[in-house]
């Protein structure tokens, strides 16, 4: 997505937490090598911080104007995609949130400028 | 060998793959291919049932194992193609719990890459933020994912 649109004014943060039982261990750092743009920036969330800060999973709708959901999370967010507009400060909602995000990538390349 | 035992070591064996292969679903083709089926429970399946599909996994090879190998009476070993099929089970699942992200780079279809592309950098609420705010005039994407 990010390669078809390599002039795309996006920054990606990419957040990596630990959510099934084959997440025991810190990935290496190759595992930055899925999203490999360099707009994208990673971060390793061992204590699902990010999720806690947008209220976990029962708090989804409150995030963004628009949402697409295929699967019910449990408590954790995750498998999840948001798209903030420019201008969007952190707090705010964001324009689309998709999960899980494979099945909806159509939608996240439509989002992108 | 009694036929039993053999039989066990067997199915032991075919056990273990197939609740291997369902722990899977997540990162296997088939997870999507059931979830655009329309199934909107595979995914809540999965991730419910992957940490006691591991486990069966590896207590059904443990079984074979044991049949196999630590009871007099089995011949299992000598036959090779079930032993070469019990070898390969306990590869998979050994390496999808010590190495589950090239395991599962492997079997949707792709060389896993050991060169890292960027820095993977502890999450700090502060930084995240500050990062984020920074580039306010840019569209960004937060993408919150499992490493496996």
């Amino acid at each position: 997505m990010l390669k078809a649109n390599p002039r795309a004014n996006v920054r990606v943060f990419v957040v990596w937490e630990p959510v099934l039982l084959t997440d025991w261990r810190r990935p290496p750092a190759s595992q930055t090598s899925y999203v490999p743009d360099r707009r994208a920036a990673h971060y390793w969330d061992i204590g699902r911080r990010l999720s806690a800060l947008y209220g976990g999973s029962a708090n989804l709708d409150a995030l963004a104007e628009t949402r697409h959901k295929a699967f019910r999370m449990k408590n954790v967010v995750w498998d999840t995609a948001l798209v903030y507009p420019p201008g969007a400060r952190w707090g705010q909602p964001a324009k689309l949130l998709v999960a899980p995000v494979v099945d909806f990538r159509d939608d996240l390349a439509k989002a992108i400028p | 060998m009694g036929p039993t035992s053999g039989r066990t070591a067997v199915i032991s064996t075919f056990a273990s793959l197939a609740s291997l292969l369902a722990a899977l679903t997540c990162c296997l083709p088939l997870g999507t291919l059931l979830l655009s089926a329309g199934s909107a429970g595979a995914s809540l399946f999965s991730e419910k049932l992957r940490p006691w599909l591991l486990a069966l996994s590896l207590a059904a090879l443990v079984l074979a194992f044991v049949q196999t190998y630590f009871r007099g009476r089995c011949d299992f070993r000598h036959r090779r193609l079930r032993t070469c099929l019990q070898w390969f089970s306990a590869t998979v699942v050994l390496g999808m719990l010590f190495m589950p992200r090239y395991v599962s780079s492997l079997m949707a279809g792709r060389l896993p890459s050991f060169s890292a592309a960027s820095d993977l950098r502890d999450f700090d609420e502060r930084q995240f933020t500050r990062d984020f705010d920074a580039a306010l005039s840019q569209t960004r994407i937060v993408l919150l994912l499992s490493p496996t």
